[in-house]
């Protein structure tokens, strides 16, 4: 009895183990399948259900830092599919159809000349309202003259978003991302440590 | 009998934690000794906020040095938004990333989309779970 229970025991364990491992290894042909919707017109579709992505990282450029007005403010959260993440890991590149939101909050009631607040964790920077999103979708043909990458501002403010956005021109935002992060697939990797160094709580 | 249900029980905790952390534990885990297994998974759960308090405007010497990146699973943060509480069992992860060190007293960097704190390093995990009996 105690032996059969033991076999089973084990048999469990490697049940467990290989149904599991099937959810962490995505299969190949997702990663080239998009999230990116664009109408007849060619405005990409506000993206949904991003907040079940990876968050990868949050920039802060506070208004009271940049003069007031920075050109993102202020934090810059940032997610990625999890199938695409781990494309990127494997291979230093995003796939084809790949969708990276950056979604702002404000900074949470300033109280210093400098933006922040003093909360019982210390000094510093806390999140307020949202307040808008930029995307970018890898495509390489649909955005050639942009090194493979569209540009989308669904507004700087607060919620609602804008339900559809037209690409934003090159010195918008392509421009920059061409002349400092070429070489990284267009992505700031140096400030997102996940993509730059792996997810070493795998 | 009982000590071979535990035993099964642990096995496939075991399996599923060395194989998949990804897939997201149900609740907290601890051993025997009631330490408090690493949270795995988390990154598929919803991130709620990141606040930050660097040392450049805490005498360099803060707490928390790091960016706070909060994670919860989403059943929990759908409770929490229904009920103003959060569940039993509920997992708080607040993972450390240090923030890259600018040239400017208050630490802050300038970079192409202005000045402000960029993250560097993961650098820590505090965890927070939710047992009224425990």
């Amino acid at each position: 009895m105690r032996k059969v229970l033991l076999v089973v025991i084990l048999g469990l364990g490697v049940a467990a183990a290989s149904s599991l491992s099937r959810y962490s290894h995505p299969v190949a042909a997702d990663s080239s399948q998009t999230t990116a919707v664009f109408d007849s017109d060619g405005k990409m579709k506000l993206p949904v259900g991003y907040r079940r992505w990876v968050f990868i990282g949050a920039p802060l450029t506070p208004n009271a830092l940049n003069n007031g007005k920075a050109n993102f403010p202020e934090y810059h959260h940032v997610y990625v599919e999890q199938k695409n993440l781990d494309a990127y890991l494997r291979t230093g590149a995003f796939p084809e159809g790949t969708v990276i939101v950056k979604e702002l909050t404000r900074v949470l009631n300033p109280a210093f000349p400098d933006g922040s607040r003093s909360e019982p964790s210390g000094r510093g920077y806390f999140n307020g309202e949202y307040n808008g999103m930029d995307v970018t979708v890898k495509d390489s043909k649909r955005f050639a003259a942009t090194n493979g990458w569209g540009f989308f501002n669904f507004g700087h403010h607060p919620l609602p978003y804008a339900e559809s956005a037209k690409e934003a021109s090159a010195a918008e935002c392509a421009g920059c991302h061409m002349s400092f992060v070429a070489k990284t697939d267009m992505t700031w990797v140096q400030f997102y440590p996940i993509l730059r160094d792996g997810d070493k709580t795998k | 009998m009982a000590y071979l249900v535990r035993l099964a029980v642990g096995v496939f905790l075991m399996a599923a934690t060395a194989v998949s952390p990804q897939s997201g534990d149900k609740g907290p885990v601890f051993t025997n000794d009631g330490s408090l297994v690493l949270p795995s998974g988390f990154r598929s759960w919803v991130f709620i906020g990141g606040p930050i308090t660097p040392n450049g405007l805490n005498d360099g010497d803060a707490p928390f040095p790091e960016f706070h990146s909060v994670y919860i699973e989403r059943e929990n943060l759908r409770y929490y938004q229904k009920n103003g509480k959060f569940p039993e069992g509920t997992v708080l992860v607040k993972e450390l990333t240090l923030a890259q060190v600018g040239k400017h007293p208050d630490g802050s960097l300038d970079s192409a989309s202005g000045r402000g704190y960029f993250p560097s390093t993961l650098n820590g995990l505090d965890v927070m779970v939710k047992d009224s009996k425990r």
